[in-house]
C-alpha cells in the first residue's frame, strides 16, 4: 500500500491546515469533557419522558377531544410553558383549551391544591383523580 | 415494520429519478443514491398529503397502496424509456473498492454510531419537536379531525402556519405501525442527519478532490453541536439538507445546462418551500439565482425546452402542496407579518442595529461552535477574491441576502422579543446554513477537478 505524500502547497492551504490542527485540538479536549458530563448525567436519569407529570390522565378521557387546561401559574416561565407542551403533546389528540374552564373535563396544573380547588368550587367541578405530581383532573357537573 | 416505508420511498425516489436523469452520466453516481431516499420520503409525504387534503383523515391502507401505486407506475415508466434492466440496476453493482473507500465507508459508520448516542441523548427530541413537530404528527395520526385541530384548534404556540413536511415524514413512516410512533421520529432524525454529511461528501467530490471532500463531511459531520441540533427532531435538518441539495444542483448547472439537473433544481425547491416557512424564503432567493444562471446559458443548451422552463414548470408543480397548504388552509404568519405591518419601519434603528450585530458576532466565537466559524471566516479571508468571482459570487450574494433579510426581520421585531428571541433562533439559523457555507467554501478554497467526477 503507497501513500503518496500531501503537503499544503500554497500559504492559505497551509495556514487552512495550521487553523484545522490547531481546532482539533482544542476541541477534543473540550469534547471529552462534555462526553463525560453527558454519561454522567445519562446514569442518573436515562432520558426524560415528555409529559410524564400526564401520564394515567387518559383513562379517565375516552372519545373526549376537547378539554380545559387551568393554571394559576405565569406563563412566561419557561417552566410552566413547558408543563403546558408537555401536556399537550402527551394527551394528543385531545386538544387542551388553556384557562378556558367551560368543558367537560379540565386538568388542573396549579401552584397549590388550594387554588385548584377554590377554581373547582366555582364551576362546580368535582375532582376525578390527582397524581404525586399536584396534577388535578376534574369534571364539571 | 417502518423499515418497509423507508423501502418503499427509497424504490420510488431512486425510479423517479431513474427517470429524470435517464440522459445522463450523474445516473449512475452516488449521488443518485444518497437522492433517492430523500427525494422518494418527500414524494411520500407529498402522497400522504393529498389523501389528508381528500379525506382530512389518516386512513394507512390509502396512503400505503398510493405510495405502491405510484412505485409501479415509475418502474412501468422506467423499463418503458430504459430497456435495459442491467442499466436500471447499475448504481448497486458492488465494484471494486480501493483504500480510499472503505475509509469513507468507515468514517460513515462512526457517523451514524454517534448520530444514534447523540440523538439517545434527547430521544424525544427538543422543544419544537414535542411542542409541535412531533405533536402535529400524532394530531395527524390520531385525531378524527386533523387538519382542523392542527390549523384551527390548537394553541398559537403550534405555529399553525408552518407547513408539514417533516410530520407527514413521520406519518407515512408509521403506517405500516402506530407501535413505534414516537421511534419513528428519532430514527428519521439520524436518517436525515447522516444524509446531510452523505451529501456534503458526495457533492463536494464531484467538483474538488476526494479527500477534502471527506475532511470537509468529517469537519460538519463530528461537530458537536451540529450533531446534536441535527438530531433536536426539527425540521432545521430538512432546510440545512434541502440549501445544501440546492446548492450542488446550482455549481452542476453552472458547469453544463443539463435538463435534468434543472428539473431536479426545481425539485428539490420546492421540497424546501414545504418545510418550514424559512424554507420559501430560500426557495424564493435561490430560483432567483438558478434563472438568472440558467438564463445566461440558455444559448448553449440541446434540450427541446430551455432549462428555465423546465426548472420553472417543476418548481411550480412541486411547490403545488406549500400553495394550497398557504392559500387554503394555513392562518396567516403570527410572528412576523404583524411586527412589519404595527411597527412599520420605526423600530429601524442604529442602536437596535448595534445590538442585532453584537449577538450575530457573539454567536459566531461561542463556544459551543468549537471554532467552526473561525476557520470559515479564515478561509474566506485568504481567498477572498475567488468568492467574488463570476461562477462563485451568485452564491456568495445568495448569503449575504438571507442574511439581510434575518437581519430586517429582527429589526422590525419588538424590543422584548429581541432579546429573546435572537438568543433563541440565531443558533439555529448559523445551524441550518452551516452545511451550505462549508459546501461553499470548500468549493471554492480548493482547486477544482479538471472535469465533474463521477463518484
Amino acid at each position: 500500500m503507497n501513500f503518496s505524500r500531501v503537503k499544503p502547497r500554497t500559504v492559505p492551504q497551509f495556514l487552512f491546515c495550521l487553523a484545522l490542527i490547531v481546532l482539533t485540538i482544542t476541541n477534543s479536549v473540550v469534547l471529552k469533557e462534555e462526553i463525560r458530563r453527558i454519561y454522567n448525567y445519562k446514569k442518573i436519569l436515562d432520558f426524560n419522558v415528555v409529559g410524564y407529570q400526564f401520564a394515567g390522565i387518559e383513562a379517565f378521557l375516552k372519545d373526549v377531544e376537547y378539554m380545559g387546561y387551568y393554571t394559576d401559574k405565569d406563563m412566561d416561565d419557561p417552566k410552566n410553558a413547558k408543563l403546558f407542551a408537555h401536556a399537550q403533546f402527551a394527551l394528543a389528540p385531545i386538544v387542551l383549551d388553556f384557562n378556558n374552564l367551560n368543558h367537560k373535563y379540565i386538568i388542573f396544573a396549579c401552584s397549590s391544591d388550594g387554588v385548584a380547588h377554590l377554581e373547582m368550587n366555582k364551576i362546580k367541578a368535582i375532582a376525578l383523580g390527582r397524581n404525586q405530581f399536584g396534577i388535578v383532573i376534574a369534571q364539571r357537573q | 415494520m417502518f423499515i418497509i416505508a423507508h423501502l418503499i420511498s427509497f424504490l420510488l425516489g431512486y425510479f423517479s429519478l431513474s427517470l429524470i436523469f435517464k440522459e445522463t452520466r450523474y445516473y449512475q453516481s452516488l449521488l443518485h443514491l444518497s437522492l433517492s431516499i430523500i427525494t422518494g420520503l418527500c414524494l411520500s409525504a407529498y402522497l400522504t398529503f393529498f389523501v389528508f387534503l381528500l379525506f382530512n383523515k389518516f386512513y394507512a391502507w390509502l396512503i400505503v397502496g398510493l405510495n405502491l401505486l405510484s412505485l409501479l407506475g415509475v418502474i412501468l415508466l422506467n423499463l418503458k424509456t430504459n430497456k435495459n434492466i442491467r442499466t436500471l440496476l447499475n448504481p448497486f453493482r458492488i465494484h471494486k473498492l480501493s483504500f480510499f473507500s472503505y475509509s469513507v465507508i468507515c468514517a460513515f459508520t462512526l457517523l451514524i454510531a454517534l448520530y444514534y448516542y447523540v440523538a439517545s441523548v434527547h430521544p424525544h427530541g427538543e422543544w419544537d419537536a414535542w411542542a409541535m413537530w412531533n405533536m402535529k404528527m400524532k394530531f395527524l395520526l390520531l385525531s378524527s379531525a386533523p387538519l382542523d385541530d392542527i390549523l384551527t384548534n390548537l394553541s398559537w404556540h403550534t405555529h399553525p402556519d408552518y407547513p408539514l413536511l417533516l410530520p407527514l415524514i413521520n406519518v407515512w413512516l408509521n403506517s405500516f405501525s402506530h407501535t413505534h410512533m414516537l421511534y419513528v421520529p428519532f430514527i428519521t432524525c439520524i436518517l436525515l442527519t447522516v444524509s446531510c454529511a452523505m451529501f456534503m461528501y458526495t457533492g463536494l467530490s464531484l467538483f474538488i478532490k476526494k479527500g477534502y471532500a471527506l475532511l470537509a463531511t468529517l469537519i460538519l459531520g463530528f461537530h458537536p453541536y451540529f450533531a446534536f441540533s441535527a438530531t433536536q427532531q426539527y425540521a432545521d435538518i430538512l432546510i440545512a439538507l434541502f440549501v445544501l441539495i440546492s446548492l450542488i444542483c446550482f455549481y452542476l448547472l453552472d458547469k453544463e445546462s443539463n435538463p435534468a439537473i434543472s428539473i431536479l433544481a426545481g425539485l428539490n425547491l420546492g421540497f424546501l418551500t414545504f418545510a418550514k416557512n424559512e424554507g420559501i424564503v430560500f426557495a424564493a432567493l435561490l430560483s432567483v439565482i438558478f434563472l438568472i444562471r440558467l438564463w445566461q446559458q440558455r444559448n448553449k443548451q440541446k434540450s427541446n425546452l430551455p432549462c428555465y422552463v423546465l426548472f420553472l414548470i417543476t418548481l411550480l408543480i412541486a411547490c403545488l402542496p406549500t400553495i394550497i397548504f398557504k392559500l387554503f388552509l394555513a392562518p396567516p404568519n403570527s410572528d412576523i407579518l404583524p411586527n412589519i405591518s404595527q411597527t412599520g419601519l420605526q423600530m429601524i434603528n442604529v442602536n437596535r442595529l448595534a445590538v442585532i450585530f453584537d449577538y450575530l458576532g457573539k454567536e459566531i466565537i461561542h463556544k459551543k461552535w468549537c471554532y467552526i466559524w473561525m476557520l470559515i471566516l479564515i478561509m474566506v479571508i485568504t481567498k477572498l477574491f475567488k468568492f467574488l468571482k463570476k461562477e462563485t459570487l451568485w452564491v456568495t450574494l445568495f448569503f449575504l441576502s438571507y442574511f439581510i433579510i434575518i437581519i430586517f426581520i429582527y429589526l422590525v421585531s419588538t424590543q422584548t422579543r429581541l432579546n429573546w428571541w435572537i438568543p433563541y433562533s440565531l443558533p439555529r439559523i448559523y445551524f441550518y446554513l452551516l452545511p451550505a457555507i462549508l459546501f461553499h467554501v470548500f468549493y471554492v478554497y480548493w482547486p477544482q477537478n479538471k472535469k465533474i467526477e463521477n463518484t
